[in-house]
């Protein structure tokens, strides 16, 4: 525990001389503040005891400083450098105005450190003026809209081509498939039936392998066991221990689930006064702006308005935001989701004793509306074996990981370093966690778990499977441009596994109808008396891809719940088969965009569960 | 390093003895008739004259298709089943080395150990017996070792292990299937209890789903390929004959008035004198439940198994739970610490065991302990198996020999091949049958009277081909009550064998 600065301590006698806060608040602000570590403004703020804009003319009046309205006088512009919008954001330190000769700092964080800061980077002759951090940030993001939106759609694409999905195909993938494809009609030109044996030859070993590999990562990662000894040390550490963390929450029209989220957030066990919370909102989005304005949220949230732009999609409204992010650490959670209470923490201590590499952790991703109906089921026992088996088999076979949608937590310079997430993948996630591989990090896991609404209508369900469809294929395409790279940088399982588990996910998507199509033909034709179209060996070879494998991954489902105990869930595994046939039309869907409309972000609507519907009831009543 | 080549010394004694053993017990005549099919069958699938219906339908599977690709692998001429037997023990003596290394048995004993339960008398019948029952073995041994493991943490990596060691059971050996079915009231007890107290059927029902549904597709496949047929739903319905006769040979009138309680006894009778550090495994351990249910659960199964064996008659010859002991052995020394706390008691009770274990088989398996008997008093144990090797000798090099090689498998050994017969699953000796004519050049048919000539195909549909011959056809062989008929144009300038 750190005693409170001597400043701090005035600036509280002056709060309470100004019936800001009662001498009661200002005891626990205090003792807040020594045992986060953490000024008594974050302290303050993150209790809502004061509303902003009377604090922060408190803490100008202690300094002696003018306080000024940004909003309202915003700062000069031709004093404003563009590749330094994101320390005026971090810092909430900016250059104002010249007044007398001398530069005018605006700042939210008056101090000695501020002090330094400022003349170190513009010089002694400078005079200080106190705005609140709101209004800096408003600023930074009203100075360089433009620019800091370019910078979060086209600093990957524009630094690491490669790397971006911007170009969905590469003039050699171009010529790779028109050659496969060429192959192919040649083949079925000139001997149809031993094409078709071939064909259907290559298609078993790919997907009978695909089954294999997710066998074996369900067998080595159902061997793990609930870390104790995390959450143990993670209870151990203090609260002075713990770093800023930034919370990044991006949404869109979602306005209705904004109480709900800011008290999952509020409920972590974490200092508030260490969270720097950010509402990522699209500028157009009035609706859920209007809303978290009005909310009274506590200080610890802020609202970045990101401006419109092309691609409108998740991954550029957070590279936006990450431009303003203040944390050691950084983490994305979605605004139904519902993460354990411990998991900063647990993430936290699990970074303290990783590998340096190690850039990224992900925790599990479940459902609170499991029972729902039987979509969320087959959603459940998906996001299950993807969560809870699949992804720490890979951990344990050291395959690269692709994160999943929300829940990851980052070193923050390390994704800074990466330029952060890719605007043009809709599954900018899953692409991260491969592209942080290659770069020589590790992404590890976390036994933690962050509850999310599953989709419970199949329309909602198959938008959002086939922007992850699409998105699995752009990071496929992306990172098959340098195979020799990757193997080098992972290592030939790991290159094979992320081929099996990102290329099999979405071969078996397309796959699947081709087999049962093939199994009616079959059928058709043999009513018909056309039973010689279909040879022994491919019937043969397609009734056992058809048996084999529907029927392996139908056993995979049933050990999803598992490891949760959910044990009631085992028997819809049995109805896996309508589960993959809208799997499989997500996935044409995706395929279809991806050659349409390739960074198109389809919108999944959350806050349509009978849960979420009772939950935002009883909020209506309790606020009522 | 040391441990290593340790491994390596021991699986490669481990093979060459399996090996030696095994080729022994082919001349002289121990091998059962199953093994002989299943050879036959790889032999023929191997040289492609088996149509693709007959493979899927093959049962059973594991050991089939394994020997089959090996026979298509290695040259001509290898006794492949007994090359694979070999293998496959020693990767077991491999697999249970390394365990007990694992576990921290001493370098110096851990050896020991894996010699007096791989070189038992029970695991060496079983290596005889061929691939089918040194397969079964391996996942009974998985079976044993996936149940203490889930009951101590029923995880999904654990539910895997157990519902695929089911699976392999299951496709190894008809009595797999009978282990399968016969677990099914007992998996509870190797349930951990938290987990009971949810829906423990659901769990149930994930064990089992890998056998039910490949057991379903297997059907499906043998249902849609023409000419596959059922036959792996009714094949072993002698076996049970078999063991029968062999108890009754041994035992009299039996022991208990029931022939299915008589066998559930002779496996408990042969547990207890087989492998008797079991009982003094669970007296060591009697307290501590989560070692006590599976070891229970594992003998309930076995001893159930056998009896479902005999009452159904659908699994064959419960003969192959002989091998149970020390399997059972090598289970708890693996997942109990009371047990191989004490490695002079642990020892002691192998070698009692080891020698319990030739008595054991005699109750287990009686039918080959009169086998066993006959072959040491240097005669052939099968003279009818014996003639059809002499058969197939005979008839190397002729083409297109019309026999019934499903009767009378042994034929394909002989011969050291399948091509060249013209076998039920042949078109030309379908029609032969269907129009009642033979026109091949060759056809070969036993004595009617004698054994399983009765059951030949060719002399169900022409009774009097063997006393008489078909016309246009001379006796070009006659020996051990099988003869060969050679077409007249077929044999010209050959000698031949008046009646």
């Amino acid at each position: 525990m750190q005693q409170l600065s001597a400043s701090d301590r005035a600036l509280g006698d002056i709060l309470v001389a100004r019936r800001v806060l009662t001498l009661g608040q200002l005891d626990e602000a205090i003792a807040l503040a020594e045992a986060w570590h953490v000024s008594l403004g974050n302290a303050i703020l993150s209790r809502n005891w004061a509303e902003p804009a009377i604090y922060y003319q408190a803490v100008a009046y202690h300094y002696e400083l003018p306080f000024i309205d940004l909003i309202r006088d915003p700062p000069d512009p031709v004093l404003l450098l563009e590749g330094e919008a994101d320390i005026y954001a971090r810092r909430l330190t900016i250059p104002w105005k010249y007044r007398d000769g001398r530069l005018m700092i605006a700042t939210a964080e008056p101090g000695p450190e501020t002090l330094l800061f400022a003349r170190k980077r513009w010089g002694t002759n400078v005079a200080f003026v106190v705005a609140t951090k709101f209004d800096v940030v408003w600023a930074v993001q009203a100075a360089f809209d433009d620019a800091l939106s370019a910078r979060a759609v086209y600093e990957l694409a524009d630094l690491n081509p490669e790397l971006s999905a911007q170009r969905v195909f590469t003039p050699g993938q171009i010529i790779f498939g028109y050659a496969i494809l060429s192959a192919i009609l040649l083949g079925l030109a000139l001997s149809p039936i031993t094409t078709l044996i071939a064909l259907n030859v290559a298609m078993s070993v790919f997907y009978l392998g695909n089954f294999v590999f997710k066998g074996l990562l369900v067998m080595f990662g159902g061997v793990r066991v609930a870390d104790e000894t995390i959450a143990i040390e993670a209870r151990a550490l203090t609260d002075d221990e713990l770093p800023v963390f930034t919370v990044l929450v991006p949404m869109y029209k979602e306005p209705a689930m904004l109480p709900m989220l800011a008290q999952a957030l509020r409920d972590l066990d974490y200092p508030l006064g260490k969270l720097d919370i950010k509402l990522v909102l699209e500028a157009s989005d009035h609706d859920t702006i209007e809303v978290a304005s009005k909310l009274g949220l506590e200080g610890m949230f802020e609202i970045i308005r990101v401006p419109p732009s092309l691609p409108q999609t998740k991954p550029k409204a957070c590279n936006f935001a990450l431009q303003f992010a203040r944390g050691e650490f950084l983490v994305i959670y979605d605004a139904e989701d519902r993460p354990e209470p411990d998991q900063l923490r647990k993430v936290v201590a699990t970074f303290r004793k990783s590998s340096a590499d190690t850039a990224c952790l992900q925790c599990s991703l479940s459902y609170f509306n499991a029972s729902e109906n039987w979509l969320t089921r087959m959603f459940t026992l998906d996001y299950g074996l993807w969560f809870d088996q699949m992804l720490p088999g890979l951990d344990h076979l050291r395959i690269p990981i692709p994160l999943g949608g929300t829940s990851n937590h980052f070193k923050i310079d390390v994704l800074r370093e990466l330029h952060g997430w890719d605007p043009f993948n809709v599954t900018e996630d899953a692409d991260l966690g491969v592209r942080l591989t290659q770069k020589g990090y590790r992404v590890g896991i976390v036994d933690s778990t962050t509850f999310e609404e599953a989709s419970c209508h199949a329309g909602n369900w198959i938008r959002q499977r086939s922007r992850w469809m699409k998105g699995y294929m752009q990071t496929l395409l992306v990172h098959t441009r340098r195979p020799l790279h990757f193997v080098r940088r992972t290592g030939p399982l790991g290159f094979l596994g992320f081929i099996f588990f990102i290329g099999g996910t979405v071969l078996s998507g397309l796959l699947n109808p081709v087999f049962w199509l093939l199994y009616l033909a079959w059928m058709i034709a043999a009513i018909s008396g056309l039973e010689a179209v279909f040879p022994e060996p491919l019937l043969f070879l397609s009734l056992f891809n058809l048996l084999a494998g529907n029927g392996a991954l139908m056993f995979l489902n049933m050990l999803a719940p598992i490891r949760r105990g959910w044990l009631n869930l085992i028997p819809y595994s049995l109805t896996a088969f309508g589960y993959w046939a809208m799997l499989s039309i997500a996935t044409y869907r995706g395929l279809w965009q991806l050659l349409r409309n390739p960074f198109y972000w389809e919108k999944t609507h959350h806050g349509v569960s009978k849960h979420v519907v009772r939950e935002l009831a009883r909020a209506r009543e309790a606020a009522a | 390093m040391s441990r290593l080549l340790s491994l390596w010394a021991l699986m490669a004694v481990v093979c060459v003895s399996v090996f030696a053993a095994s080729l022994s017990a082919v001349t002289a005549g121990l091998v059962p008739n199953d093994a002989v099919t299943l050879w036959a069958s790889a032999m023929t699938a191997g040289e492609g004259q088996m149509p693709i219906g007959r493979i899927l339908a093959a049962y059973p599977t594991l050991p089939f298709l394994a020997t089959t690709l090996l026979q298509v692998v290695t040259p001509a001429g290898t006794p492949t089943p007994v090359l694979l037997t070999g293998v496959v023990l020693a990767l077991l003596a491999g697999g249970l080395l390394t365990s007990l290394h694992r576990i921290g048995v001493a370098a110096v004993v851990a050896p020991l150990i894996v010699v007096l339960i791989v070189l038992h008398p029970a695991v060496l019948r079983a290596a005889i017996a061929g691939p089918s029952e040194m397969i079964f073995t391996v996942f009974l041994f998985l079976l044993g070792c996936a149940l203490f493991r889930m009951r101590a943490r029923t995880g999904a990596s654990e539910v895997m292990a157990v519902a695929l060691s089911l699976l392999g059971l299951t496709f190894s050996h008809p009595m797999g299937a009978a282990m399968t079915c016969a677990a099914v009231p007992f998996l509870v007890l190797a349930i951990q209890p938290e987990q009971l107290s949810r829906t423990t059927l659901n769990l149930v029902l994930a064990l089992l789903f890998p056998t039910v549904f490949c057991v379903a597709a297997f059907s499906y496949m043998s249902w849609i390929f023409p000419g596959s047929g059922w036959t792996f739903l009714m094949a072993p319905a002698e076996g049970v004959a078999t063991w029968a006769t062999g108890f009754f040979t041994l035992f009299g009138r039996g022991w208990s008035g029931s022939l299915a309680i008589d066998a559930g006894l002779a496996t408990i009778a042969a547990i207890v004198i087989g492998a008797p550090i079991a009982g003094f495994a669970i007296i060591s351990i009697w307290r501590q439940r989560p070692l006590l249910a599976p070891t229970l659960m594992f003998v309930s199964t076995a001893v159930a198994a056998a009896v479902l064996a005999v009452t159904t008659g659908l699994f064959g010859d419960p003969a192959a739970l002989a091998v149970m002991p020390p399997i059972l052995a090598a289970t708890v020394i693996i997942h109990m610490p009371p047990v191989r706390r004490r490695l002079g008691i642990v020892a002691a009770l192998l070698v009692l065991g080891w020698f319990g274990g030739a008595a054991a088989l005699a109750i287990a398996d009686p039918s080959g302990a009169v086998n066993v008997a006959i072959a040491m008093e240097g005669q052939h144990a099968d003279s009818e198996r014996s003639a059809a090797i002499d058969l197939g000798h005979a008839s190397a090099g002729r083409d297109g020999v019309l026999v019934d090689t499903l009767n009378a498998p042994a034929i394909v050994l002989g011969r050291g091949g399948a091509r060249g017969l013209l076998s039920p699953s042949d078109e030309a000796f379908t029609l032969g049958i269907l129009f009642s004519r033979i026109d091949t050049p060759f056809v070969a048919v036993p004595d009617p009277q004698v054994g399983s000539g009765a059951q030949d195909r060719l002399n169900k549909a022409f009774p009097l081909l063997y006393r008489r011959g078909a016309p246009g056809y001379q006796l070009i062989y006659d020996k051990a009550g099988w003869r060969l008929f050679g077409r007249t144009d077929a044999i010209a300038g050959e000698a031949t064998i008046q009646h």
